[in-house]
């Protein structure tokens, strides 16, 4: 109960923040959405008076000074969306740190902490997170051979990083014999699978795994979990300092730490996710578990930190029927014992549907052509060139299929 | 520790010509990054970076942002110039400040499609950020 408290009166405030600021972006969006006085906010359910906010709605505002919310001098940087939820751009004010799954490390032990991130974004991280007394070493996604210098030079003990290039540094990390060097990995940014998870764990033996759930935009976590979770896959505890709502099978959430640069409010994330009762091992009473199932929208497919965009695969996709609907695009990617990159691709049909023959055979060609140019001028580039990537395999699955890949740990249904 | 990396020169133009937007544009991992990163961080200014390996969204971010200054590292104009003369496109930008070319010449020849009304060479980070 005094939980539920302190979140109605955050929200509260958050509104209030929002209200009464010289930015008046909020303001005038509720206006123009027939809200017309300031809600109040008695019991958690009352946020639902306001209505929801999308990327798209401050992307059309124009410049990111329309919907920054605190002066300049408090604005560490403008930053942008790495496109998982669209085609726009989408550019925003980042403040200072706020608190996410890291507090929870530096309190277990970690201190030289190797982020493998968005490569624009990384200096700007650098500064931020000394205040916690953590030293961050930047590296570069691209350039995944010069990681195992980084981690000696300063020994670090923790790396931040999306599945796909843990699993794709670890060979080269055993290598320099630096892997047990390794005690915390955090993993982020793609769903992950039980395989994926086991193999993380036995490549990286002595790293307690953390995951975190995030948006760029939010500019904090939103959800995490700690090795003393007992959660399954893709499960959260979500954050104090967030609200998380599931509305008609989407995650919104409203950022509470304050003051925000750009507070979300009721904003739509594009993840599906649904509520999961659980009582964890850890002991987090308070919070509450949900399970991302995987993204509303087709938009993009991200393998490794490596990018898909649903426009590159647009002109295949408009080539088959318009009976068919495209529900979800996943993928996943591994590392076979040869060091070699084992990449699955699977488009998912909302309905059942028999493709012909001479379809799919154009589709997967066209696809692959795609995927393939992307990935030579991408991430996987250093592999590629040691001819260590191997073609991806593209999977055309229905309703039926999409349950039995389900029960393996590759979840494509995002709507229900 | 973060004045480790402020550059005394970047600060002091950054001030003198009143600099509340700078990008910078250079290898993510080169002190450039950090030096930039640091000295804004000093002023409480927004500190924004473009990414070399995807000029498509530098040019918008860019475009989108409108910064006041552009902090590049010479070696990475002629690559950043050929981009923007492929789409059409040209920056515009009230400062230039490049890291390793002397002459502004140099800039001018190697990057027309950059356009600014001032422009800076300062020695940072290898001279004087430490």
């Amino acid at each position: 109960m005094q939980q539920q408290d302190n979140t109605v009166d955050a929200l509260q405030e958050v509104i209030d923040f929002a209200y009464h600021n010289e930015c008046s972006w909020y303001v005038d969006f509720w206006r123009q959405q027939g809200l017309l006085c300031k809600p109040r906010i008695e019991t958690v359910a009352d946020v639902t008076q306001l209505p929801m906010v999308t990327k798209k709605d401050f992307v059309i505002s124009g410049h990111p000074l329309n919907y920054t919310f605190v002066p300049l001098a408090n604005v560490l940087s403008f930053r942008s969306t790495s496109g998982t939820t669209g085609k726009e751009l989408f550019v925003f004010p980042r403040g200072s740190f706020s608190p996410d799954v890291r507090t929870i490390l530096v309190q277990n032990g970690a201190r030289s902490f190797l982020y493998l991130g968005g490569v624009h974004k990384n200096a700007a991280t650098t500064f931020d997170y000394l205040s916690l007394g953590m030293q961050v070493i930047t590296a570069d996604v691209h350039q995944l051979n010069k990681t195992p210098k980084l981690v000696i030079d300063h020994q670090v003990d923790t790396i931040s990083s999306t599945p796909t290039s843990l699993l794709l540094m670890a060979p080269l990390l055993a290598q320099r014999q630096c892997v047990n060097m390794i005690r915390h990995i955090v993993i982020y940014g793609e769903l992950l699978t039980e395989d994926m998870h086991t193999q993380i764990q036995e490549h990286y033996p002595q790293a307690n795994i953390y995951t975190e759930y995030s948006l760029s935009e939010s500019g904090q976590g939103i959800a995490y979990t700690t090795p003393a979770c007992d959660l399954d896959i893709n499960c959260y505890h979500s954050h104090e300092s967030a609200y998380c709502e599931i509305v008609a099978g989407e995650l919104v959430i409203t950022t509470l730490t304050k003051p925000h640069p750009l507070p979300l409010i009721r904003y739509r994330t594009g993840d599906a996710a649904r509520w999961r009762d659980h009582k964890c091992s850890c002991g987090l009473q308070s919070s509450q578990v949900f399970e991302l199932t995987g993204r509303k929208n087709v938009d993009v497919v991200k393998v490794g930190g490596l990018e898909l965009r649903y426009s590159a695969l647009e002109k295949s996709l408009q080539q088959l029927p318009p009976t068919i609907v495209i529900d979800s695009i996943s993928a996943t990617a591994g590392v076979n014992k040869d060091n070699q990159i084992s990449i699955h691709l699977y488009v998912a049909l909302s309905v059942e549907t028999k493709i012909t023959a001479a379809i799919a055979s154009t589709l997967i060609q066209e696809v692959v052509q795609d995927y393939w140019l992307l990935t030579q001028t991408k991430s996987l580039s250093h592999y590629i060139a040691n001819q260590k990537c191997l073609p991806p395999v593209i999977h055309l699955v229905n309703k039926a299929e999409q349950v039995a890949l389900k029960r393996v740990g590759i979840k494509l249904i995002t709507d229900s | 520790m973060v004045s480790d990396y402020v550059s005394t020169d970047l600060q002091k133009y950054f001030q003198a010509h009143t600099i509340v937007r700078p990008v910078c544009l250079s290898d993510p991992d080169s002190e450039l990054a950090l030096v930039f990163q640091a000295t804004c961080y000093k002023l409480h200014i927004p500190g924004s970076h473009g990414t070399i390996y995807n000029l498509a969204w530098t040019q918008k971010f860019f475009t989108l942002l409108e910064p006041d200054c552009l902090v590049i590292d010479f070696s990475i104009i002629a690559g950043l110039n050929s981009y923007l003369e492929k789409i059409g496109v040209q920056l515009t930008c009230a400062h230039l400040i490049c890291v390793g070319a002397q002459l502004e010449t140099e800039v001018s020849v190697a990057c027309p499609q950059i356009q600014y009304q001032n422009y800076q060479y300062v020695t940072f980070p290898y001279a004087t950020a430490r």
